[in-house]
């Protein structure tokens, strides 16, 4: 016999490749069902763990962006509250300017004087306005920032303390989120307390009016230039929120580069393994079931 | 010439070796599907001829033997690649367990990670806020859980590997008794010439089973084989095995022994060497790096929590209980130190609204592991004071306590020597009330850092009075009231004063140490001292200590022991107290030398421990696949040789039939030869 002698029982070695083909088909039908084409650290060890990192920033990305909402409540409270004390220190002038006119009564001039100290409890109140339960001019203590006092010149004593917090809203990227409230109100020369409480004292005494509405006007100025401190902020966090929402962008990006199955080939790739194993079970299924044994007579 | 009777002998030898090559077909033909089974081919030789005058006469055909068709060689290179199969088998399986923890879920540890670090940026938005604190404390929680369930999961699988080690041992054990049986029974066979092929099959098919358990070398001999594993210890040799055993070691782990010696490190492949490799490299350098990280994480977050203030106002404390110095098992131990949200450092200053601390604590995240360890902490050399300690303890009058760092002593003294260092309020002696009457001239004189404010009286008046003239602030005559201020002091805010338990408390606002106050005429108020002296307190001492920028100690109070530290890393610390509360000097009980870095944030040290597992079950498995293929080409290769072919059989059949019936009319041809002879007398 000299001719090569083959393998007469191919059957395992047939068995074995439709088992190989479903195992492709399994891994594929997990990608398609999934969308994604790392479903354990073994699919993909590089990418598995560069996923990890992506998922990290993404999710450090989704808290500063949460970060960034509430800051700008804040900022804006701020701001708006700040614009309303402006608009009660512009009425606090009028009205200062009205009593300033020598031909007032008493009488009048008292309801002039009736009116600030409404102010000045409503400029009180304003101070003293909170975000989330924490005051937003107290600096960073937790007390009541503004206490009525009458030991104190002003009426009106800062039991606030000067720190500032600063709030992390991109990596490595710090915004301060509040001025103390003595630096708002109790600026030199340009206490909003001080200055309503002097023109109280004019109305009251009738003199030295004048100088009382020039002292509220400074306080106004002053006041005023504060809020650029807000209005800044406020527009940090806008472009900031728009850098997030890109970053985010962008990191989904690489997510779906780095996890993504690619649904299109992978679903012809299991049509592909899907035919192949139709035709192997066929194969299967036409191995000769004779030998020579069937033609023996 | 031969005679008739010699042919007819010839024609029946030739039938009994047809019929015994007819007997190999069939054998062959029913073993057609039997694993391992070698066919048999009939051996038939000529008979030696017989030499009758110079005419050589055949003999006929005899049967020699039936013999087995297989190659050693083959067989030897399919047990190799089976012992490869085994180890990468038990090996892929095991890390595809270990694999299962670090699948990425909203439970795993780098997701955890995220959150808990997510959440302190929430913290910071509003430090006070007791609902973000304890979304940090819930977020720590679960992260320290993550943890402990990950290295759990992997001390249970290394327990149940431990199981399969013993299972592998008892059925190498059971193999090589068989095999031992096998090889008494084939040179027995062999010594009366029987064929011995059907038990040579049996043995061949119990090595390939030892192979895949256990690596296997094999030596043949003459009476019959030996085996040992590659490192030479004995498993058969000749009709006698040898069994392994199994013993817990002092780690709990279930050794492998072979004639009272630890062979465990040396099983160089098979399943047992998967199992092993999984349990005695892979798991623990998991869990390694596992308590690395988490350690890493621990020490940076403890050390940055004490740094800050809670929301108290008191120092920090640990987040995390303390991991070991070595850090070992701390993955499966990692658990969170408080309860109470309130004890989250966030705060920098003392301030229960300030966010200052919150970004030291998020800096752990993206600092690389181990070197997160605060940067003013020196943890080395550090003496511990007593134990049991609480902030409010009050220290005894005229108890020293001094620090020593860098060649500079500093003595802290209490209560009734007269004040510390930090000391912002001074009390007056005498209990007075606002009404108290003052003199017209009286004057309190107000010092600090060089600056000098003198309330003087210019009529009679009160307490309460001089109370509202030093919180007006102002200089020069205070209207309302009856002083004036002088002094060097142009603008005396920052002075705030009160009536505390019945005395004239004054508070120095801006925090300045020296604070002195005098009353220069009248008697009324009394001497002023120090407000702290009263009460002085552990944590007055702590303050003290901290405030001082000559020594440079940091004192804290942690697990109920005043720790005192050296930032400037200048050696050794040195503290001595005479304070019965202190207690005795703790000696110089050094910290945790903080773990060396690894250069990695926790989430990139993370990922690469994923990136391990996840690898070596990539590599695993396709090693596994290629060694599938190769055992199925060397067993196709085998089929080849050895394997039963129908076709052939039928053949062969065929062959030995017509042989067969050519032989039976030979002896009709040679009786009716013999007839005719018989008959030639009887006509």
């Amino acid at each position: 016999m000299s001719s090569i002698r083959v393998n007469p029982n191919p059957m395992p070695d047939l068995i074995a490749a439709v088992e190989q083909l479903r195992q492709r088909e399994n891994t594929e039908t997990l990608q398609l069902a999934t969308g994604s084409k790392i479903n354990q650290p073994s699919d993909d060890p590089a990418g598995a763990a560069q996923l990890i990192q992506i998922n990290d920033q993404s999710s450090r990305v989704d808290s500063f962006q949460r970060s960034v909402s509430s800051v700008s409540g804040l900022l804006s409270t701020a701001d708006s509250t700040i614009n309303s004390i402006v608009t009660a220190l512009q009425r606090a002038i009028s009205l200062g300017v009205e009593g300033a006119n020598g031909t007032l009564s008493d009488s009048d001039r008292a309801d002039v004087s009736a009116e600030v100290t409404g102010i000045q409890q409503q400029l009180i109140s304003l101070a003293n306005t909170s975000y989330q339960g924490q005051y937003i001019f107290s600096g960073t203590a937790t007390t009541q920032p503004f206490v009525t006092d009458d030991t104190v010149p002003s009426g009106v004593r800062y039991a606030g303390n000067t720190g500032v917090n600063h709030v992390t809203v991109g990596t490595g990227y710090q915004l301060q989120i509040n001025q103390p409230g003595s630096v708002i109100f109790n600026g030199p020369g340009a206490d909003v307390f001080k200055s309503i409480s002097d023109l109280i004292s004019a109305l009251n005494s009738n003199s030295g009016i004048g100088a009382a509405v020039n002292e509220v006007n400074t306080a106004y100025n002053y006041i005023t230039a504060q809020r650029v401190f807000y209005g800044n902020g406020l527009n940090q966090t806008q472009s900031q929120q728009t850098y997030l929402d890109s970053a985010k962008l962008g990191l989904a990006q690489q997510q779906n580069t780095t996890a993504a199955a690619d649904i299109a080939s992978v679903a012809s790739q299991l049509v592909n393994n899907e035919t192949a194993r139709t035709a192997a079970l066929d194969a299967i299924g036409r191995t000769p079931q004779t030998s020579l044994f069937d033609y023996l007579k | 010439m031969s005679s008739l009777t010699a042919t007819l002998a010839i024609a029946t030898g030739a039938l009994q070796a047809e019929q015994g090559a007819l007997s190999a077909t069939t054998n062959n033909v029913a073993n057609a599907n039997t694993p391992g089974y070698s066919r048999l081919v009939p051996v038939l030789v000529e008979s030696d001829p017989v030499l009758i005058g110079s005419i050589a006469y055949g003999t006929g055909v005899s049967l020699q033997s039936l013999q087995g068709i297989r190659d050693p060689i083959l067989q030897l290179r399919m047990q190799e690649e089976m012992q490869q199969q085994g180890q990468l088998n038990s090996f892929v399986s095991g890390m595809q367990q270990v694999q299962v923890n670090f699948n990425s879920n909203t439970g795993d540890i780098g997701t955890q990670i995220s959150n808990f670090f997510s959440s302190l940026d929430q913290l910071s938005t509003n430090p006070a806020s007791l609902a973000l604190r304890q979304g940090v404390l819930t977020a720590a929680g679960n992260l320290s859980t993550a943890f402990n369930n990950t290295a759990h999961a992997l001390s249970a699988q290394q327990s149940n590997l431990n199981l399969s080690v013993n299972q592998a041992v008892q059925q190498i054990n059971t193999l090589t008794s068989q095999i031992a049986a096998l090889n008494s029974q084939i040179s027995a066979a062999q010594g009366v010439s029987q064929n011995a092929s059907a038990f040579i099959d049996q043995r061949d098919v119990l090595i390939g089973q030892l192979s895949s358990q256990i690596d296997v070398s094999e030596i043949r001999s003459d009476n019959g084989i030996t085996l040992t594993t590659s490192n030479g210890t004995a498993l058969v040799v000749g009709n006698q095995s040898f069994a392994l055993s199994t013993g817990s070691t002092a780690t709990g782990t279930q050794d492998v022994f072979a004639q009272g010696n630890d062979i465990t490190s040396q099983i160089a492949s098979g399943q047992l060497a998967g199992l092993i490799q999984v349990r005695d490299q892979k798991i623990p350098s998991v869990l390694s790096s596992l308590d690395t990280l988490a350690s890493g994480l621990a020490n940076g977050l403890n050390a940055a929590n004490r740094q800050g203030f809670d929301l108290n106002g008191a120092a920090g404390g640990n987040l995390f209980v303390p991991p070991p110095a070595s850090g070992q098992g701390y993955g499966s131990s990692i658990a969170v130190a408080i309860t109470d949200p309130a004890l989250i450092a966030a705060s920098s200053d003392g301030s229960a609204g300030s966010n200052g601390n919150v970004a030291a604590l998020s800096a752990v995240g993206t600092q690389p592991l181990g070197n997160a360890a605060a940067p003013n902490l020196n943890q080395q050399d550090s003496p511990t004071l007593a134990g049991a300690l609480n902030a409010s303890d009050v220290l005894t009058a005229g108890a020293q306590t001094s620090v020593t760092a860098g060649g500079v002593t500093f003595t802290y003294t209490n209560a009734a020597t007269g004040g510390g260092p930090n000391l912002n309020e001074v009390s007056s002696a005498n209990a007075v009330a606002a009404a108290t009457p003052l003199a017209a001239g009286d004057s309190l004189t107000l010092t600090r850092a060089g600056k000098t404010a003198i309330y003087t009286a210019t009529a009679a008046t009160t307490v309460g009075n001089l109370i509202a003239s030093i919180n007006r602030g102002v200089t020069g005559a205070i209207p309302g009231t009856n002083f004036t201020v002088s002094g060097s002091d142009p603008q005396p805010a920052g002075y705030q004063a009160a009536l505390s338990g019945g005395k004239l408390q004054i508070v120095d606002l801006n925090g300045t140490n020296d604070l002195t106050a005098v009353q220069t005429s009248g008697t009324e108020l009394g001497a002023f001292s120090p407000n702290a002296a009263a009460t002085s307190t552990l944590q007055d001492l702590i303050n003290a200590i901290n405030s001082d920028a000559t020594v440079g100690a940091k004192a804290a109070l942690l697990n109920g022991q005043l720790e005192i530290t050296d930032p400037l890393n200048r050696g050794k610390l040195a503290v001595t107290t005479t304070d019965p509360v202190l207690g005795a000097t703790g000696g110089s009980t050094p910290f945790a030398t903080p773990s060396a870095s690894t250069g990695q944030t926790p989430s990139v040290y993370y990922s690469n421990i994923v990136f391990g597992v996840g690898s070596d079950v990539a590599n695993g498995t396709a090693e596994l696949t290629s060694s599938q293929l190769v055992l199925q080409q060397l067993q196709d290769q085998r089929n080849s040789i050895s394997g039963v072919s129908l076709d052939e059989e039928a053949a062969n059949m065929l062959q030995f039939q017509r042989a067969y019936e050519a032989a039976t009319h030979v002896i009709t041809a040679v009786d009716e030869m013999l007839t005719a002879v018989l008959n030639m007398g009887a006509s």
